[in-house]
């Protein structure tokens, strides 16, 4: 029998030693350096003022309220809250059917679509880029092809309306494998016999769908919805390569992440673009807390 | 509906669903595809459309390999992505394990803490982390590109999500046959865990392999690229020729392919029968 | 599973301590290791740059220098080394930093390590351009200004005898080169009469305005003279006549792509083309001149120094390596390799008699100006690249319009910090 009393305390034990390695590693690769940027955005430093942990003026909240005037900050803000509120649906939406399309009874050669749709995420955001500046620009292929059917020429990529959704674009397309692969986990680890049983029952495809997939599926669902908004809110690789780290044209391609790098970098104000990054990173927590409440878990 | 009307049915449903899972196929494929063509054809035509069979040669890829440290970076994007993938499955099925099914004091904050890793922008990071290496002087070592990774919040996350859906029938059974908990989760409940660990591995080695932004800052030298770092110092050199750009690119991502096929082949196939086994 | 991981967690261990073994290629403990920060735009580039090291090893026996060459973005790099204490020895320095690192101290005043007589043989408004405070910190390695290349053929059989000298021969050269082009005569790829990739810094210039003044440490870039020289170029080659297009649109094969693949009749790009239009059309006439003069004649160049980081440990060592980099047989390599224009006076007739297509570069020299435009240089170039994109993309109006915005923009940034007189 189980002995009480001792089991608490050794159970509390075992469970800090089993998250002591990611815990210990994590203190001192991830909190340290975070409070290191959470002082800076607190200061007035560039990285060229010496080391991130001491040089700097204090200024208090300052960068924060600059921050809120800014306005290529808030256009950022809005690019970003446009960019998630679009790709993030769409990733999931598209790549849970296509998870469903690979796991299918009636589809041969599974392996071989899985491995088709996850070749766009193994490529790298640089060749992506690489790859869509070259079919996108004023005489490439797409021009091409809507030419033929009187469609005038579109500057795309440095058309300030269309190139922010031509990213979207571009991003979902390439991060559907992504969430696909978690998908077919998740959906591979639901237990055959529930099928079954609902099949007796006599629900239709829809059905075995609606109340068996879906349920099973939760704890995943929610993980790659967290995850696809972090990244998308976190949107950096493809806008820095298409824009040259400018944003443009026009700031329309500007991100947060984008104009966190460039105010630290480029113009050098470090302690600015921490004050940003935390501000980015208090809406995500605040969006992500929301969506825990919808997904109630057993983890008891 | 008589049977052959519903035969009829399904073969119809059978055809659309094929149609449209090519379709997308063609899609996640095409750019893909085009590059590498591109990448076969001499400079000159590398920017029109046209497939010239007679020109086309594996050239820019040998001069590529010729000119490029190419196997010691491989060498080393191997190195460092093993060495992260296995170290960080191992650390982030522990911690997630923990999350999932342990008891212990401040599991709740742990795991908010862990979510709100994730929410961080690494852009702010990357500077004090820089410092931090520095300081333990691991600029330009292989400890250096792998330590900061061995822990991953979305690994964990996403481990103690799948530990969560594994019926807590199966550990209670093995409690009372007096099994210690690491036991019980080494032995019973990590294996059960492969879809995951598999997924884990493919993402984690792949995303690895793509990772760009630190190991450009850490390998300073060029003997300690990795490969993606090496080749965007390709891209930087060679933005004009198209041709090359394209082999670089293929030359980046086709490993990182066979990773795929390999590793979807061997834990993801058939998994289902070892969900359950009571 | 689990023997596989481990398995595979022994074997990657055993890798990782071969891959260390093999050890990096700078030999020799006793050796003082000398480290250069730089980037490479081309292969050419990191082949002339190794010949030049191999040059400096080769009079400083015991010494071994090696090329950090940044794979990604450059400031990211030597700030985060800055910042960590860990920067090379020397490192590339461009105009617009040179106030922003020099009024920090991060980088040495070479001209306490270099004779009087080297400085001497550089041209004076490139070395204004690494000058701060009355000290340079930089010697440049060469320098590239705009120039405009363009294809005879297309001139012949668009009956343009000589290549424009000032702005309305220009135009008069593109309204002929776009009837041309209607009527078939210039090939089915011919889009448009001009191709470019930068902005409008050389007609600002040519119109008697400036970007910015160093005497009274202003911006003018919105001056009346400066925004007549945008409007030739937006207004004007842009938007009305529409005879220009912007290279970038074209897909990263660039400006000179363009003119190789028979796109268009003018490109305007620097020196640095020449590699790229040898390696795409080895055996092709292409024309090269002067840029049209507007009121006066006027150009932007683009060049980078060699600077001695503050923490080296042998600043005078890098001094000489420096001296040797940019020196007389090192420049000659340059020349030779056709990626820049030597930084040395006394090179010029040698330069102009052994490269004659070259000469339009060394016309250029005198008249242009560098991108030094004060302590906050980058915003000033972006906000100027923002204002024209933004321009481009919604061709009514003024203008100036778009230039006054970014100059409110700027100033606004600027309010607290004050590194500009307002």
């Amino acid at each position: 029998m189980v002995r009480l009393g001792n089991a608490r305390s050794d159970e509390n034990i075992k469970g800090w030693l089993f998250f002591l390695p990611f815990a210990a590693l994590a203190s001192v690769f991830f909190f340290i350096p975070l409070i290191g940027a959470l002082l800076l955005s607190f200061r007035e430093y560039s990285l060229l003022d010496g080391s991130p942990f001491s040089a700097g003026r204090w200024i208090g909240i300052q960068n924060y309220v600059t921050a809120f005037g800014d306005p290529t900050f808030l256009r950022a803000l809005w690019n970003t809250c446009l960019y998630t509120g679009i790709t993030v649906p769409a990733k999931l939406i598209i790549s849970l059917a296509l998870a469903l399309i690979c796991n299918a009874k009636i589809v041969k050669a599974k392996g071989f679509f899985r491995t088709v749709y996850y070749i766009p995420t193994i490529t790298s955001s640089v060749a992506i880029s690489i790859i869509f500046l070259y079919l996108f620009k004023a005489d490439g292929l797409i021009n091409m092809v809507l030419a033929k059917f009187g469609v005038a020429e579109i500057a795309w990529f440095y058309d300030p309306k269309v190139a922010l959704p031509i990213i979207m674009l571009m991003a979902t397309w390439a991060a559907v494998g992504f969430y696909m692969v978690i998908f077919l986990a998740g959906l591979q680890s639901i237990d055959p016999t529930l099928y079954e049983a609902a099949m007796i029952d006599g629900a239709s495809e829809w059905q075995q769908f609606l109340n068996v997939t879906l349920p099973c599926l939760k704890p995943t669902i929610f993980f790659n919805l967290v995850v696809a908004m972090i990244g998308s809110f976190n949107i950096f690789d493809f806008a820095y390569i298409i824009s040259g780290g400018l944003g443009g044209p026009a700031d329309s391609t500007m991100t947060i992440v984008l104009y966190l790098y460039q105010t630290g970098f480029s113009y050098l104000k470090m302690g600015y673009a921490s004050s940003i990054a935390f501000i980015l990173f208090a809406i995500i927590l605040a969006l992500t807390f929301v969506q825990k409440q919808f997904f109630k878990e057993d983890a008891e | 509906m008589n049977k052959r009307e519903s035969a009829i049915r399904k073969n119809f449903i059978r055809v659309c669903f094929y149609i449209l899972i090519g379709t997308y196929a063609l899609i996640a494929l095409f750019p893909f595809v085009w590059a590498f063509i591109t990448s076969l054809k001499p400079t000159a035509e590398a920017n029109n459309f046209s497939i010239p069979l007679d020109k086309m040669s594996f050239d820019n890829y040998l001069y590529i390999m010729k000119k490029f440290p190419y196997l010691r970076w491989f060498a080393n994007s191997l190195a460092v992505c093993l060495g992260v993938t296995i170290g960080s499955i191992f650390i982030n099925s522990l911690a997630g394990y923990a999350l999932a099914r342990m008891n212990f004091k401040g599991r709740k904050v742990m795991f908010w803490l862990v979510l709100a890793m994730m929410m961080v922008p690494v852009q702010v990071l990357l500077v004090p982390q820089y410092v931090i290496l520095a300081k333990l002087g691991w600029i330009n070592t292989y400890q250096g590109l792998i330590v900061p990774y061995l822990f991953s919040c979305f690994g964990t996350f996403m481990m103690r999500q799948f530990f969560l859906s594994i019926p807590r029938s199966l550990e209670e059974a093995a409690m009372i046959d007096g099994a210690g908990r690491f036991t019980i989760f080494w032995k019973i409940i990590f294996p059960l865990a492969k879809p995951a660990v598999a997924a884990q591995f493919i993402l984690t080695f792949v995303g690895m392999w793509n990772e760009f932004l630190w190991p450009s800052l850490i390998a300073k030298r060029q003997e300690m690229y990795t490969l993606t770092v090496g080749l965007n110092s390709f891209y930087n050199q060679y933005a004009q020729y198209w041709d090359q750009i394209q082999a670089g690119v293929m030359l980046l991502s086709i490993p990182a392919v066979a990773i795929f096929i390999i590793f979807q082949k061997q834990f993801v196939e058939g998994m289902t029968m070892g969900a359950v086994k009571e | 599973m689990q023997r596989m991981l481990i398995i595979g967690a022994v074997l990657t261990l055993l890798l990782i301590a071969v891959l260390s073994g093999l050890g990096s290629d700078i030999s020799g403990n006793k050796d003082i290791k000398l480290y250069i920060g730089c980037w490479s735009a081309s292969p050419v580039e990191t082949d002339l740059m190794h010949r030049q090291i191999a040059l400096f090893e080769s009079r400083h026996p015991g010494v071994k220098v090696k090329l950090e060459t940044v794979s990604g973005v450059y400031d990211t790099y030597i700030q985060s080394n800055i910042a960590a204490g860990t920067e090379p020895d020397v490192f590339f320095l461009e105009p617009q930093e040179t106030f922003v690192y020099a009024s920090r101290g991060l980088v040495l005043p070479i001209d306490k390590y270099v004779s009087k007589e080297v400085i001497a043989d550089f041209y004076p408004n490139l070395l204004a351009a690494f000058t701060y405070d009355g000290h340079i910190y930089g010697l440049p390695k060469g320098f590239n200004p705009l120039i405009m290349y363009y294809n005879k053929e297309m001139f012949r059989a668009a009956g343009i005898k000589q290549f424009p000298k000032t702005w309305n021969e220009l135009l008069t050269a593109c309204a002929a080169l776009q009837q041309a082009g209607a009527a078939g005569k210039l090939g089915d790829s011919f889009r448009k009469p001009m191709i470019v990739d930068f902005l409008a810094y050389p007609y600002i210039v040519q119109a008697g305005g400036q970007v910015y003044d160093e005497k009274t440490n202003k911006l003018v870039f919105n001056s009346p003279e400066a925004i007549n020289g945008f409007r030739f170029f937006y207004e004007t080659l842009f938007r009305d006549k529409k005879y220009a297009a912007e290279a970038k649109t074209l897909g990263s094969s660039g400006s000179i792509g363009a003119l190789v693949e028979k796109k268009a009749a003018i490109v305007c790009s620097g020196g640095w083309s020449m590699t790229g239009l040898q390696r795409m059309a080895p055996d092709w006439d292409y024309g090269t001149a002067t840029l049209p003069a507007g009121k006066q004649m006027g150009g932007i160049m683009f060049t980078t120094a060699y600077a001695i980081g503050k923490n080296t440990k042998h600043p005078q060592l890098a001094a000489e390596l420096i001296e040797t980099l940019t020196g007389t047989e090192s420049e000659k390599m340059t020349a030779a390799a056709g990626l820049e224009v030597p930084p040395l006076m006394s090179l010029e007739t040698y330069y102009r008699t052994n490269y004659p297509r070259c000469a339009p570069l060394a016309e250029m020299a005198p008249y242009c100006i560098t991108n030094t435009f004060g302590k906050k240089a980058r915003l000033v170039m972006n906000e100027i690249e923002k204002a024209a994109s933004t321009y481009i993309a919604t061709p009514d109006g003024d203008i100036a319009v778009a230039v006054n915005k970014a100059y409110e923009t700027i100033k606004k940034a600027d309010a607290n910090d004050k590194e500009y007189n307002w």
